[in-house]
Order: structure tokens, then C-alpha cells, then sequence
């Protein structure tokens, strides 16, 4: 009698959890409104990144194609990965001094753990995390990239 | 497989049908052995499990790891402390932030280094939303290895909210690098307060629905009740920490019992049960989400002002020495142990990862199970393999 | 208890133990010959009770070979590090703990395969991170590889 009872109790009590959780899944079939997914890529316009986001090491120029880095080469020595390297050059200036200037600026995206070291440690604030994350591309090649860009010279007043 | 076992004097047995049942009869009485993994979605990563099975029943588990062993703690010894943290994060993903608070707590120990109370609180903070994250990840794979993938996308539909308020003011979703010895890399986001109550808000009551979806579900009591046995005893002895090892009543809550950061300014409980079967680790997670909102409450309107880090030396030298600290990640207890010996990079530094212990234990517990349950097992014990591969 | 009272007692039960300098936690080193009777009365002490240890460290100290035990009480709360070591670099060995914390079977295989060192009456000392063919203990201090990248 006892186990005829306990058989009963427990199909009432299997069905009835399993009810509870239709009942979940139940309100959202009946609130779309709920639903969080998002279609991507369809919504590629409207997706905005947070600004913070790190999606590779970007180095900001301004209007007239100036930027901010001085060629010292201490991202270089901070890169854990070793995913920079900077090519600095001498150049004499109109009073004749000698002065080195940043000539490539050479970040691997491929080695790029995202550390943010690089950024953090630049003496003059050059650097900064874009927000680009679509890097998939079909050779690793196109993966190393040149930040400072061609003809770009040094913003005035950075030492 | 037959290549595997061997039969007493095979050549004697021909293919007549007597011989044929005794050679039935042998294999039968011998341990089968089969390959759990390296690619098996209930491994979670690539763990591979040698399983000795006589018909259905575990025998013994022999895991055999290092699939993804990239020599951290080698590779560490060539980089300085501030380098050191972007790899401790690869460590255990999920609980990337705890990692990096360990280092940077063990050489601001060193160095003795004061940090601003700003930088404690939002690390307690930051913690408990990573333990969050974790955890809800994990009673999504837990479902999902159960069969329940209903549960997938619940779970996931929360952690997103915690994975947006980490990228707002970290930059990363999982693998924030947002510590740095002294302090943070950057201060949090003006947003931060509101979007974490926000979220503590919300998830207070979408919590109860994990209960109703699953915790009750027939199927999942059934599959976990009485499942996979851990005693105390063997989970003080094979170091088995974090909800696995509280659920057989190891108090083992570094939180608790060696404060860090600002836990000892929140009040919680240290979620104890006394079991040790499959379900009660599954319950002490559970329970733990409960308690992780608790402490978030208590903490978010209080973060004093004041800087995100404490002034540091661009090169940093640990005098000579050895540094021990002890961190509570989202499975247990995380240890990093540098010995310095004055350079500005570690002479050795060992990384205690909760999973290499945690794992040390499945064979004793998932034994004598069916080998269904050991996919309830693995999945109730939380796995991340590169924190045990390193 | 204070470091110095857990100091008094250990001295008590091994003489033989020698206390280094650690603010943080009680370091002693102790022969290896004594590290497993050592190790047993640590567990068993009622006063004692180190019962958890949470860590197991390898160390190549150029001269000699050490291992680190990081040790806890699951009811006291005290924290003891245990050192041990042998300048044995062509055979080391040391004994295993394994029977008393159970831990140490995993921690003790890695130690092996990354150091070198064999642990006696080890129940099953195989490698477990490196691949079966590894030549050599890349954690040693004068391990070379050609992939090893100078900075
Ligand atoms: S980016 Fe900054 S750190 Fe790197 S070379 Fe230029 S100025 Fe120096
Ligand atoms: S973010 Fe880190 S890994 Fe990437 S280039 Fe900068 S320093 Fe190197």
C-alpha cells in the first residue's frame, strides 16, 4: 500500500516540476518583449562598443596628421609579448641638432594579449585602445600593422 | 578495444561457440578501458580521463593532463611583476579578476605597499561580480551536461549583464587585466554604481527562476542526489576547496577565515553543507550567488573617494624573500607564492590552482558511480582546464 | 596562536627543525630523513592538526634541490611552511608525503616531471603536465631549449 502511495506522490511531484519550469519558459513564449538577443551581424549599424573597450592599440592622429609619440621605445619594453616594436630614425633639425623621431610605429595584433601596459606606460599618451574588434582576416600578415601613419610627424609641443 | 584486454591464454580459445562464451565470460570479468576526452564537451577543455569501467560501473579514473601547458610559471620568471598579471588571467578565465588581485596583493605585501581603500573596495567588488559571472556560467554548463540546455541560455542571459558592466569599466569581457601592483589600471566608470545596482536588482529576482527551472527539476535530482560522495575527511586531504569542498563541510572560505581586500567589512555567510554528494555542491553554488548579492549591497554605496592606485616605482623590486597569498577564486581556494631574490623579476613563482587539487579528488568520488554520473560529477566539481594545466 | 607559541610547540616535538625569517608565516626547514616522521606528527598532534596542505612547491636552488610545503589546519587556522631539500641533482630523492595528505600524489607528480625529483613510495609517479618523450626538467634553472625566448 505504502509504495503504491509514495509511486503516486512521486509522478505528482516529477510532474509538477517539471510544470514549474514550463511555466518559466511558458512566460517568456508569451513576452517577446523580454527577449535579449541580439542579430548579429544584421545589426552592425547600430552596435556600439563601450568606450573603454579594448579591441586593438590604436595611435590617435589629429587634423593635420600629427601625432603624439616621441619614438622613445618604452611600449616596447613593457609589451610582454613583445608585440611592438618601435622604429626611431635620426633627423637633424633646422638648427642643426640631432634628434631622433619616430619613424614606425610596428604593432602585432596577432601577439597582442590586450594588457593594456603599452597604453598605461607612454610617457606622452600616444596610444589608446580602439574599438574595432571584426580582426578576422585571412593571413596573419595583415595582422601586423603600422600605427603611426605615412607622412604623420610629431604633434608640437610633445617632448 | 579488444587489443586492450588481455585474455588468459587467448591462443587455446578457438571460434567454436563454448570457447567463444568463456572468451564472452572473460571480457566480461576484465576492466574495460576507454577514453573520456581530450575533446569531450563534458570535459569542459581538454581533459583527457582514462576510465577503467566493468559494465557500467568506474573502476578508476586516471586523468591525464597538459594538453594546454604553456609553462606560466617558467615563462613568469622572465617577466617583471606588472608583466606577470596579463598571464595570471589565462590562468582560470573565468576567474581572471581573483588571479590578478592575488598577485598584485602578494607584491603590494612584499613591498608593503598601502592601497587605498577606494582600490579594496572596488576589488571586493569586482571579485564577487566575476564569482557571479562564474557561477552562472557554470550552472549553465552544468545544466547543458545534464541535458537541461534550456538552462544554457538562461544562464547566459544574466551573465551578460555582468560581462557589460566589466567591459564599461575594465575594457574586457573575460579577461580583464584591470589590476596592476598598487591598485587599478584605470577608475571605475561613472556608471559603475548605478549599472551594479541595477543588476543586483534584476538578478534578485531572476535567481528564483533558476530554482524553478532546474534545482527542482525531477531529472536533475534523480541524476544528483546521492551522486558522488566526497567526505570530509578526504576533502580536508585532497585539498579540495571552493563550493566543492564546503558542500562536504571543509570550511575553506579564504574570505572568511583570511580576510583580504574588504571582506571583513561585509557581512556573509560561509555556505556549509555536510553531504558532499553531487547535489549540495550544486546547492552550495546556488547559495553562494545569494551571498555574493549580499555583499555586493553592503559594498557598492560605500566605496570611499580617493585614488585608484596607490603611487608606485615603474620598475619594481621585491626585496628578498617569500610571499605567500591566498585568494578565494570562484572554485576555491587560489594561491600565488613568489620567492624573490631582489631582481625586478620573480626567481620562482607557483601559482596553488584550486582545480589541480579539485581535480585530484574525482577519482575517489566519481568511483564505484555509473559512468553517466561521472558527467554529473565533473560538471558538479567545475573544472577549468588551464588553471590545472597552467 | 602566534607564530611564537607555534614555534614552542614545534620544537617541542623535532628539535632538529631550523626556523627561518618570514614575517608572514612560520618557515622551517627540516632533513629530509626526518620529513616524513615529521610530517606524521604534524598531522597527528592533537595540539597541532595541520591537516590541509594546500600547496606543494618545487624550487631549484642552484646548489640544491628543494621542496616547499605549505601547510593549514582545518581547525586551528595556523599556517606552517615546511622546507626540505637535497643537493642531489643527478638522482634526487625525497620522501613522498602522499599517505599522509592525499593532495600530494598530483603536486608531487608535477614537482617530479618539472624538477626532477623522485619522491619514494610515491603509489603512482608518472608525468602528468609534459608529453611521455620530455627530455630534461624545464623548470630547473639550467634547462636550455632553443624556444625559450631571451629578453
Ligand atoms: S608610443 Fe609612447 S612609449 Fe611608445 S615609443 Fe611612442 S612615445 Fe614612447
Ligand atoms: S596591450 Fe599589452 S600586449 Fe598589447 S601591445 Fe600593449 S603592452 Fe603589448
Amino acid at each position: 500500500m505504502n509504495s503504491i502511495v509514495k509511486y503516486i506522490t512521486d509522478v505528482y511531484r516529477a510532474v509538477k516540476s517539471l510544470v514549474t519550469g514550463m511555466k518559466v519558459t511558458g512566460y517568456y513564449f508569451v513576452h517577446p518583449g523580454e527577449i535579449v538577443t541580439q542579430q548579429y551581424p544584421e545589426n552592425r549599424k547600430e552596435l556600439v562598443m563601450f568606450e573603454r573597450f579594448r579591441g586593438e592599440v590604436i595611435m590617435p592622429h589629429d587634423d593635420n596628421n600629427q601625432h603624439k609619440c616621441t619614438g622613445c621605445g618604452i611600449c616596447q619594453i613593457n609589451c610582454p609579448n613583445g608585440s611592438i616594436e618601435v622604429k626611431s630614425i635620426q633627423v637633424e633639425t633646422e638648427d642643426g641638432k640631432k634628434k631622433r623621431v619616430l619613424d614606425q610605429h610596428i604593432y602585432h595584433l596577432s601577439m597582442c594579449t590586450f594588457c593594456g601596459l603599452c597604453i598605461k606606460t607612454c610617457p606622452s599618451n600616444a596610444l589608446k585602445f580602439g574599438n574595432e574588434f571584426e580582426h578576422a582576416v585571412f593571413t596573419k600578415s595583415k595582422l601586423t600593422k603600422v600605427l603611426n601613419r605615412p607622412g604623420s610627424t610629431l604633434m608640437k609641443g610633445v617632448q | 578495444m579488444t587489443e586492450l584486454i588481455n585474455v588468459t591464454e587467448p591462443d587455446k580459445l578457438t571460434d567454436q561457440p563454448e570457447d567463444q562464451d568463456k572468451l564472452t565470460e572473460q571480457l566480461e570479468e576484465q576492466e574495460y578501458i576507454i577514453n573520456m576526452g581530450p575533446q569531450h564537451p563534458s570535459t569542459h577543455g581538454v581533459l583527457r580521463l582514462v576510465l577503467s569501467l566493468k559494465g557500467e560501473i568506474v573502476k578508476n579514473i586516471q586523468p591525464h593532463c597538459g594538453y594546454i601547458h604553456r609553462g606560466i610559471e617558467k615563462m613568469c620568471e622572465r617577466l617583471t611583476y606588472q608583466q606577470i598579471i596579463h598571464l595570471t588571467d589565462r590562468l582560470d578565465y573565468l576567474s581572471a579578476h581573483h588571479n590578478n588581485e592575488a598577485v598584485c596583493l602578494c607584491v603590494e605585501k612584499a613591498l608593503e605597499v598601502e592601497v587605498p581603500e577606494r582600490v579594496k573596495y572596488i576589488r571586493t567588488i569586482i571579485d564577487e561580480l566575476g564569482r557571479l559571472a562564474s557561477h552562472q556560467l557554470w550552472w549553465c554548463s552544468f545544466g547543458m551536461d545534464l541535458g537541461a540546455l534550456t538552462a544554457f541560455f538562461y544562464g547566459l542571459r544574466d551573465r551578460e549583464k555582468i560581462l557589460d558592466i566589466f567591459e564599461e569599466t575594465t575594457g574586457s569581457r573575460l579577461l580583464q587585466s584591470y589590476n596592476c601592483p598598487g591598485g587599478l589600471m584605470n577608475d571605475i566608470h561613472p556608471n559603475f554604481q548605478k549599472r551594479v545596482k541595477e543588476f543586483i536588482t534584476y538578478f534578485r529576482k531572476k535567481l528564483p527562476e533558476y530554482d524553478e527551472l532546474l534545482t527542482g527539476n525531477v531529472i536533475l535530482m534523480e541524476r544528483t542526489k546521492g551522486v558522488g560522495f566526497l567526505s570530509l575527511e578526504d576533502a580536508i586531504s585532497y585539498g579540495v576547496t571552493g563550493p566543492s569542498g564546503r558542500a562536504s563541510g571543509f570550511a575553506c572560505d579564504v574570505r572568511k577565515h583570511h580576510p583580504y581586500s574588504a571582506y571583513d567589512k561585509a557581512e556573509f555567510k560561509e555556505i556549509l553543507y555536510t553531504t558532499g554528494d553531487t547535489f549540495h555542491r550544486y546547492k552550495a553554488r546556488i547559495d553562494e550567488m545569494w551571498e555574493s548579492m549580499k555583499i555586493l549591497e553592503q559594498l557598492i554605496d560605500n566605496i570611499p573617494e580617493g585614488d585608484y592606485s596607490a603611487k608606485m616605482k615603474p620598475v619594481l623590486r621585491l626585496p628578498e624573500g617569500e610571499y605567500y597569498q591566498r585568494v578565494e577564486s570562484c572554485r576555491g581556494e587560489f594561491g600565488v607564492y613568489i620567492i624573490s631574490d631582489g631582481n625586478k623579476t620573480p626567481y620562482r613563482i607557483k601559482f596553488r590552482s584550486p582545480n589541480f587539487s579539485n581535480l585530484s579528488a574525482l577519482n575517489i568520488i566519481a568511483r564505484n558511480f555509473k559512468i553517466a554520473d561521472l558527467i554529473a560529477i565533473g560538471g558538479s566539481l567545475d573544472l577549468v582546464i588551464p588553471d590545472i594545466d597552467r | 596562536m602566534t607564530n611564537d607559541q607555534l614555534k614552542e610547540k614545534i620544537t617541542a616535538i623535532e628539535p632538529e627543525a631550523v626556523f627561518s625569517e618570514n614575517k608572514q608565516y612560520l618557515t622551517l626547514s627540516i632533513p629530509k630523513e626526518k620529513l616524513f616522521a615529521f610530517a606524521e606528527k604534524l598531522k597527528g598532534s592533537e595540539a597541532l592538526k595541520f591537516d590541509f596542505l594546500f600547496n606543494i612547491t618545487g624550487v631549484d636552488r642552484q646548489k640544491s634541490l628543494e621542496v616547499v610545503y605549505h601547510l593549514d589546519s582545518s581547525v586551528y587556522r595556523h599556517v606552517l611552511v615546511v622546507k626540505t631539500e637535497t643537493t642531489d641533482r643527478e638522482n634526487p630523492r625525497i620522501d613522498s608525503v602522499c599517505s599522509i595528505w592525499h593532495t600530494a600524489e598530483f603536486h608531487e607528480r608535477e614537482v617530479f616531471e618539472l624538477f626532477g625529483i623522485k619522491f619514494n613510495n610515491h603509489p603512482d609517479l608518472r608525468r602528468l603536465l609534459l608529453e611521455d618523450d620530455h627530455v630534461g626538467y624545464p623548470f630547473r634553472k639550467d634547462y636550455v631549449d632553443d624556444n625559450i625566448v631571451q629578453r
